[in-house]
């Protein structure tokens, strides 16, 4: 039974190199959320500030804006496990620096702030990495099973790193909670240093900028990687960028207040965990394509049925089903346009992939939380979900939409 | 019926209208975003300083765009 399973939705952890990989980033990710969570209690502890913890928050994630281009064309030029190598060793320095600090009561909220960027930067660098090694460690029709084992780790992290540290925080202080990221980030590194060096492809011979725009103009001279990149961007901007009407809505709609609010996103991260160990079960290319119809369509119903009820229990049924869809949706199209890409430019497609959706994202998230008062969050996820179930329905119809959704076959002519 | 090549050779490109399209929509939102972002960490000291005046009764002049930016950022 549990070998059957494992062949069906673990298919890619029989390759070693593979296995190496996602456990480094399982133990990464989850070093990452443990540090977020632990940040957070000690800077409002000290502060009092929920100003300062946004802050913290948001200097760990602001260089998804700015690292991934960069990063993009090195992973392209150097081995990406050396890339790994390093962006691990800086994670794994700068919680020990905050557990020493912590231990010796010299760390302060300035701190505490700087190395939260430094983290965000090294995350920033393994994340579109650690996509483009991924593809080349399993055989292209395992590309789909591997890229969802990697998202199960980004789903499934967030509740097990601060699973672990939330007990530690209040029978041990921030110190211990802290070693626990420095030992994650030692476990990766070590899961890192045993992959085999991943040497890069001859270089081209151009200067950085030029292998930039060579990247851009890859993605967009190959229609089928254009236009998923194109749904994705779509989709990131009309059904993921929802964090900021979430909390109007279980108060307004829900009636539910905070926990209200916990309890939805709760639903989010639990659909998407189970969705991304369903997509690892995929096997065919039609399949794949059946999913992704699937999945899209549901992304956004699913937002509409949450925007339609008023009960907490359907809206967490709701925010499940949307939260499951929209990571399902994701990772296949991540690896529609992982599969296409050739060696050579799988770090730039990756980097592309990162920087795009994440700043729709967050473009999308400053404009909701602009206008939610004004027009409600429940008419802006009611509008949002029915546009994207239709850019779904709409994009099916052209040739290059049918090979996106897998239709019909990709031309050779798209895949050099 | 998806297959991995991998020729060696760089990538040539012309500039397209139809590429700067693209290439804006992969890059503006995040520009967008992060300028609404960096401005807002900028001014919101000033327009705090003037939300403190109004409460305390004496009224400051301060541009439009700073309490705009302020309001859209969520970490502000």
């Amino acid at each position: 039974m549990l070998r059957a399973i494992t062949a069906r939705f673990g298919v890619a952890l029989q390759y070693p190199e593979f296995r190496r990989l996602w456990m480094a980033n399982a133990s990464s990710q989850a070093a990452s959320w443990a540090l977020i969570v632990t940040r957070g209690w000690l800077i409002y502890r000290e502060s009092g500030s929920s100003f300062l913890v946004g802050l913290a928050t948001f200097a760990a994630m602001a260089p998804m804006l700015v690292v991934p281009p960069i990063i993009g064309v090195l992973a392209d030029r150097i081995d990406r496990r050396r890339i790994l190598l390093i962006a691990y060793t800086v994670d794994a320095a700068q919680s020990a620096t905050l557990m020493v600090l912590a231990l010796t009561g010299l760390l302060e909220v300035w701190m505490v702030l700087t190395l939260s960027l430094v983290n965000g930067i090294s995350r920033a660098t393994q994340l579109p990495t650690s996509q483009a090694l991924a593809a080349t460690l399993v055989p292209s029709n395992q590309l789909l099973n591997a890229l969802s084992l990697n998202a199960s780790t980004q789903h499934g992290s967030r509740l097990f790193g601060p699973g672990i540290v939330t007990p530690l925080l209040a029978i041990a202080g921030a110190p211990m909670a802290f070693g626990v990221s420095v030992v994650l980030y030692l476990i990766a590194l070590r899961q890192a240093r045993s992959l085999a060096p991943q040497p890069p492809e001859p270089s081209s011979g151009q200067s950085f900028i030029a292998d930039f725009l060579g990247g851009l103009a890859y993605v967009y001279d190959r229609p089928v990687m254009r236009l998923m990149l194109l749904i994705l961007v779509a989709h990131c901007g009309l059904t993921m960028a929802f964090e900021s009407l979430l909390p109007s809505f279980a108060h307004n709609q829900l009636g539910a207040g905070d926990e209200g609010f916990g309890s939805l996103m709760m639903g989010v991260g639990s659909g998407a965990f189970v969705a991304s160990l369903f997509v690892a079960g995929l096997q065919t290319h039609r399949g794949r394509g059946n999913a992704l119809i699937v999945t899209g369509l549901l992304s956004g119903v699913g937002q509409v049925l949450l925007s339609l009820t008023d009960s907490l229990v359907v809206g967490i049924a709701a925010a499940a089903i949307m939260g499951g869809a929209q990571a399902a949706f994701m990772t296949i199209g991540q690896a529609v346009t992982q599969s296409i890409a050739t060696n050579e430019f799988r770090g730039r497609v990756a980097s592309i992939n990162s920087f795009s959706l994440g700043g729709m994202m967050a473009m999308m998230n400053l404009f909701n939380g602009s206008i939610a008062d004004e027009i409600g969050a429940q008419s802006l996820l009611l509008i949002y979900g029915m546009v994207f179930a239709l850019v779904v329905a709409v994009t099916m119809i052209p040739p290059t939409g049918r090979q996106v959704y897998g239709r019909a076959a990709i031309p050779e002519a798209h895949l050099a | 019926m998806i297959v991995n090549a991998s020729p060696k050779r760089p990538e040539s490109f012309h500039v397209t209208s139809g590429m700067l399209a693209f290439t804006a929509l992969m890059f503006l939102p995040a520009v967008l975003a992060f300028a609404v972002l960096i401005s807002a960490w900028v001014v919101s000291d000033e327009v705090y300083a003037a939300e403190r005046a109004v409460a305390a009764g004496s009224p400051t002049e301060i541009a439009t765009w700073k309490t705009t930016v302020v309001g859209i950022c969520p970490i502000h």
